[in-house]
């Protein structure tokens, strides 16, 4: 098996960018991406092979993130009750370094509607988009059949068409 | 008309993710991690709760087994002290 030292130089990036399309923030993501090394850190040891260890990497950076998620969304709901002006807050505030500057409106308006999609949705199409992965890949990471992770990955292409639209048709076209 | 701009806007931004550059780490990545694993506790808390847990079991089982000896020492004594009454008993009906 790999050192831990050749683990994080092998395998930082990929879940930097996998943290990055979760998150949307580089502060957060490199945070996370150190959270994720710890843990791999620790649990080398207990590591019993059933997987390739790169898929046990991107589990764990998938886990960390939906955590980060799932607490910052609690966060915003606790300041919701308290504050009304929600709207400044759930502008999403999109600092990914590989989205070149003509891309950006579109990618934050697409990145809004991910963030809607159900969470096996939002993983799959965001590990697909964002790091490439085949749906093969996708499915060793969430415990599901390739063919299951195809079904997942068309229904979230169908409601993001749909949040598009409306989205569109609200904002009207030029 | 309008439709058919709606659904290429639609097209176009799904598609405003694809060919993304891959983000790289600074160089610094590789120390702060280095540097969180020796700030690491050597012992995890659960380590420490599993050993504490593992030895108020075996107290608990010598607790146990120390009852249980006493108690079949009392069986036995009040069954001794039972038979010796029961003797001078039948040595005082003897008398009588």
């Amino acid at each position: 098996m790999l050192e831990f030292e050749q683990l994080l130089s092998k395998y930082k990036n990929n879940v930097f960018n996998t943290c990055i399309g979760f998150v949307k923030n580089l502060t957060e993501a490199e945070d996370l991406s150190q959270e994720v090394f710890i843990e791999v850190y620790k649990k080398m040891n207990t590591f019993r092979g059933e997987s390739a260890i790169e898929t046990w990497i991107y589990r764990i950076a998938v886990n960390k993130s939906l955590d980060l998620i799932r607490k910052n969304s609690r966060l915003k709901r606790k300041q919701a009750f308290s504050n009304t002006d929600i709207k400044n807050r759930e502008a999403l505030d999109l600092h990914h370094p590989g989205i070149v500057l003509e891309q950006k409106e579109r990618a934050t308006i697409l990145f809004r509607a991910i963030e809607k999609l159900p969470e096996k949705q939002r993983v799959a199409f965001t590990l697909q988009k964002l790091e490439g992965l085949s749906a093969i890949e996708i499915g060793k990471i969430l415990k599901r059949s390739s063919s299951s992770v195809e079904s997942l990955l068309f229904r979230a292409r169908q409601n993001l068409k749909k949040e598009l639209k409306t989205y569109y048709e609200k904002n009207e076209l030029e | 008309m309008k439709k058919m701009n709606l659904n290429e806007e639609i097209e176009k931004t799904l598609a405003s993710l694809d060919h993304v550059k891959k983000a790289t780490l600074g160089s610094d990545f590789d120390k702060k991690v280095a540097q969180k694993i020796a700030f690491l506790p050597k012992y995890s808390t659960t380590r420490w709760l599993k050993f504490i847990a593992a030895a108020m079991l075996l107290m608990a089982l010598i607790n146990g087994i120390l009852l249980m000896n006493s108690y079949s020492n009392h069986l036995d004594i009040e069954a001794d002290l039972s038979s010796h009454m029961l003797y001078q008993a039948m040595d005082y009906t003897e008398f009588e």
